[in-house]
């Protein structure tokens, strides 16, 4: 769409299936994707290597607690756009994330449809 | 902002006319006040300059007096005394006239003072000579003789004196009078003039006062009619809070709920007044420890500026929450309540919150959910009964039909007693039991679980200590659903027995040790020569009426079934029809769909047996069909917890393609009530598996799903049904 304005998605889910998922949703406009990290310290790893715009986040994944991750990520980058990912019957979890600094919440299981709008979302919001 | 501006100058605009109209009458009143008090000051010397206009003929006439009285030789002295009285009133008065003059303001006027210049200047001389004459003594004036009193020399001095007052200043008199009349001409003009401007005056503030009582007239009816808005609004708001069945209401920064709330709100939370509590308190005993940690942080999120409304709204952990309440005296009920939060803060730092009873939504969904799974599809239900023996469905729709008739007989018996309704429970509970056994016997799970509500209802109504006939009405209802749930039962019969004559019934079937409780899965087919055209037959009518069912057009394409051995011949009509009822179902796209796709209108199922090798004999099921998606099967079994995420990253894609195998995967929402019908891919796996053969599956997104099944050549002759 605008060449000039691209967004650089990193997914950090510890499940291989929807990392896979997510990272074909990549064929929205104006988003490339980055890379892919399997859990928190790999997040802030990759993050610094690959100075992503955009992540979507599992909230519950082994080594690093996700709004513990979250946090840490945007105390690093105050700009950086997170869709936190979590169950339906998990809010807690999503709320502390979006209290530690995520923009965004989609609740597991999604259709690809749902998960291009919230991704759509995080880049217009 | 600007409400509040408003309402400022609503406010002040009144107040700063007021004080506008008092003030300019105020200044209006003391011009009036210097005014009037000018024009009695000009009044005065106007009262003044015609008083003294009448002293000189007054005068004239006195001195007139005073000369005749010597000359006739009588008493003067009561005129001398008048005439130097008259005198000194006269100069008092012009001294008067001109201080009332410069009190009215009129010396700058040039005729009043021009005249009143005039008027002094002619009466300076006769008051100097009127002086000398008022000291004039009035006694030895006169002198007797004998030729008669003659004046004496004090006498001819003072003759003298007023015969040359009399001729001297007739002239200046004369001059005065005119002077003075005009000087009160003059006055009386400015008198008039003053009096008109003062009568302006008045005009002006009396309409000013008016306008100022109409004014405060108008801002009062104003305040009246803002306060009787005020008042309605407050009603309306009052009412509304009264009617509305959910709860609203505002939650302060601390939580805390606000004064005004509608009343269904203490119903809503079963508490006595929740104004006043906090939110957290209220839900405290209503939601569990996570779900109140949950609430209290989210309350937290919904003050923070920078989370936007939507995404607060999508962690909502309230929105839907089932609480126990205490119902009656003992007892509780479950009451599903959803609670809706925004941010009220222009009104304040308040959250609105609306907080509903959605039960009956809720259960409406989940009967609905229950209604999908347990009503089948007409496929199903044609499915169902091409297993059934048609002679021992048709005993059951009989005796369902007599059972009804009972029943009915029995709901509509006279006697309200609390004895006769209690024998009409137990009455139907009879008739109805036994009919579900029956079904269920015959593997009607929809027919049995449809009087197993029934059922429900009645033991709910035997558990009561007082029966009414109104709470028959339930039964009543779910007895006419169960008639027309046993009518299309009996119209699938129908169609079920208009399929080709050759379809052979089960009664025609070689079991060689069949027991009474083995129900075959589809009709046994009859040996070699009749069974690949019975089996074309059936696989044809079947697709037809699933077809039908699910709107679709497809066309079934067979090959090779004439080689079908007769050790597989049941086992392979099983599996035939399985997979042709599940082609069509899931896997040929709808017509438009299809077109969308680019493909023909109509599908194509195609059917192939085969001598594989030599092992083994080959059956291929393959549809050109919308394929199997990975996802939509990934998400299926984690939704179904069959598998965890971290055992989903290991799975490759025929790993994930087999879990359709999985028992409980295709028909997972009605597993329990629907076990051992026998109609899922499991029951497929499993028959395949018996005798040693394999399933393979390949699938192509959009374009196919190809089955390919293996059946080992040495298998004995089993049954199908084991």
């Amino acid at each position: 769409m605008n060449a000039e304005v691209m967004h650089r998605l990193m997914v950090v889910d510890d499940s291989n299936v929807i990392r896979r998922r997510i990272e074909r949703a990549h064929d929205l406009p104006g988003i490339e994707f980055v890379g892919a990290a399997r859990n928190g310290v790999e997040a802030l790893e990759m993050h610094a290597r690959l100075k992503p715009t955009l992540v979507t986040m599992d909230l519950t994944m082994p080594e690093m607690d996700g709004a513990e991750c979250v946090e840490k990520l945007v105390a690093r980058d105050p700009e950086l756009r997170i869709l936190v990912i979590s169950a339906l019957a998990d809010k807690l979890t999503a709320i502390e994330a979006i209290e530690k600094g995520a923009s965004g919440f989609l609740c597991k299981p999604f259709t690809d449809r749902q998960l291009n709008d919230a991704l759509r979302k995080l880049i217009t919001g | 902002m600007a409400r509040f501006t408003l309402v400022n100058r609503a406010q002040w605009l009144p107040i700063a006319a007021t004080i506008l109209f008092t003030a300019a009458l105020t200044a209006l009143l003391a011009y009036g006040m210097q005014r009037a008090s000018r024009l009695q000051s000009a009044s005065a010397a106007l009262q003044l300059a015609s008083e003294l206009g009448a002293q000189p003929s007054l005068l004239r006439s006195e001195l007139t007096l005073i000369q005749r009285g010597l000359e006739t030789r009588t008493y003067v002295g009561d005129s001398l005394r008048t005439v130097a009285t008259s005198n000194t009133a006269s100069e008092r008065s012009f001294k008067e006239l001109a201080a009332r003059i410069n009190e009215a303001q009129l010396q700058r006027d040039a005729a009043i003072s021009s005249r009143l210049n005039s008027a002094t200047a002619s009466w300076q001389p006769i008051n100097q000579q009127l002086q000398a004459l008022a000291n004039a003594r009035s006694d030895q004036l006169y002198a007797d003789s004998v030729s008669g009193s003659a004046l004496t020399l004090r006498g001819q001095q003072l003759k003298d004196a007023v015969d040359e007052v009399l001729t001297a200043q007739t002239q200046q008199m004369r001059v005065l009078t005119t002077s003075l009349g005009e000087l009160a001409g003059a006055l009386r003009g400015a008198v008039v003039q003053n009096g008109q401007s003062l009568r302006s005056l008045l005009l002006a503030g009396t309409a000013l006062a008016g306008m100022l009582l109409a004014m405060m007239l108008y801002f009062a009816l104003r305040a009246r009619r803002s306060q009787a808005a005020a008042r309605n609004a407050q009603h309306q708001v009052e009412n509304i809070l009264g009617t509305v069945r959910e709860g609203l209401f505002l939650v302060d920064r601390e939580g805390v709920i606000g004064a005004a709330h509608s009343d269904s709100l203490a119903s809503l939370l079963h508490c006595t007044s929740p104004a006043g509590q906090s939110l957290e308190d209220l839900l405290r005993p209503l939601v569990t420890e996570k779900t109140l940690t949950a609430a209290t942080k989210y309350l937290g999120l919904l003050w923070k500026d920078r989370v936007n409304e939507e995404l607060i709204e999508s962690v909502n952990p309230l929105n839907c929450i089932e609480v126990s309440l205490a119902r009656g005296q003992s007892g509780r009920e479950n009451r599903y309540l959803s609670f809706m939060f925004r941010r009220a803060r222009d009104a304040g730092d308040y959250l609105l919150v609306a907080v509903a009873d959605i039960s009956d939504q809720v259960l409406l969904q989940q009967e609905l959910e229950q209604l999908k799974s347990s009503s089948d599809s007409q496929g199903e239900l044609l499915l169902q009964l091409l297993r059934i023996d048609p002679q021992q469905l048709e005993a059951l729709l009989v005796s369902a039909n007599q059972a009804f008739r009972r029943c009915n007989a029995l709901l509509t018996a006279p006697g309200k007693e609390a004895s006769k309704l209690r024998e009409k429970v137990n009455g139907v509970f009879r008739e109805l039991h036994s009919v579900k056994g029956e079904a269920a016997a015959l593997g009607l799970e929809g027919f049995a679980s449809r009087i197993h509500q029934i059922e429900d209802i009645l033991a709910g109504l035997r558990a009561q200590d007082e029966l009414s006939g109104d709470q028959f009405v339930p039964v009543v209802t779910k007895l006419d659903d169960l008639i027309g749930y046993a009518a299309s039962l009996g119209e699938a019969r129908e169609r079920v027995a208009s399929l080709p004559q050759q379809l052979p019934g089960p009664q025609q079937r070689q079991t060689p040790s069949g027991g009474d409780e083995t129900v075959p899965i589809i009709p046994t087919l009859p040996s070699a020569p009749m069974q690949a055209a019975a089996l074309e037959s059936l696989l044809k009518s079947l697709a037809g009426e699933v077809s039908r069912a699910y709107s679709r057009s497809v066309q079934l394409k067979l090959d090779g079934l004439q080689d079908v051995p007769p050790e597989h011949a049941n086992r392979i009509k099983d599996i035939c029809v399985q997979m042709v009822r599940n082609s069509v179902a899931h896997g040929i796209e709808a017509p438009e769909k299809r077109a969308v796709a680019g493909k023909p209108p109509g599908g194509t199922v195609r059917i192939k047996f085969e001598h594989a090798d030599a092992d083994n004999y080959g059956l291929l099921i393959e549809d050109d069909g919308q394929g199997l998606s990975y996802e939509h099967i990934l998400n299926r079994a984690l939704q179904l917890n069959l598998l965890r995420p971290t055992q989903a990253v290991e799975m490759d894609r025929a790993a994930v393609l087999r879990l359709i195998f999985h028992p409980g995967f295709s028909t997972a929402k009605t597993v329990s009530e629907h076990a051992g019908r026998g109609v899922g891919l499991d029951v497929v796996n499993a028959m395949v598996r018996d005798c040693g053969g394999r399933i393979g599956i390949s699938t192509a997104p959009g374009q196919y799903t190809r089955f390919k099944v293996l059946l080992p050549k040495s298998a004995t002759l089993q049954s199908s049904a084991a």
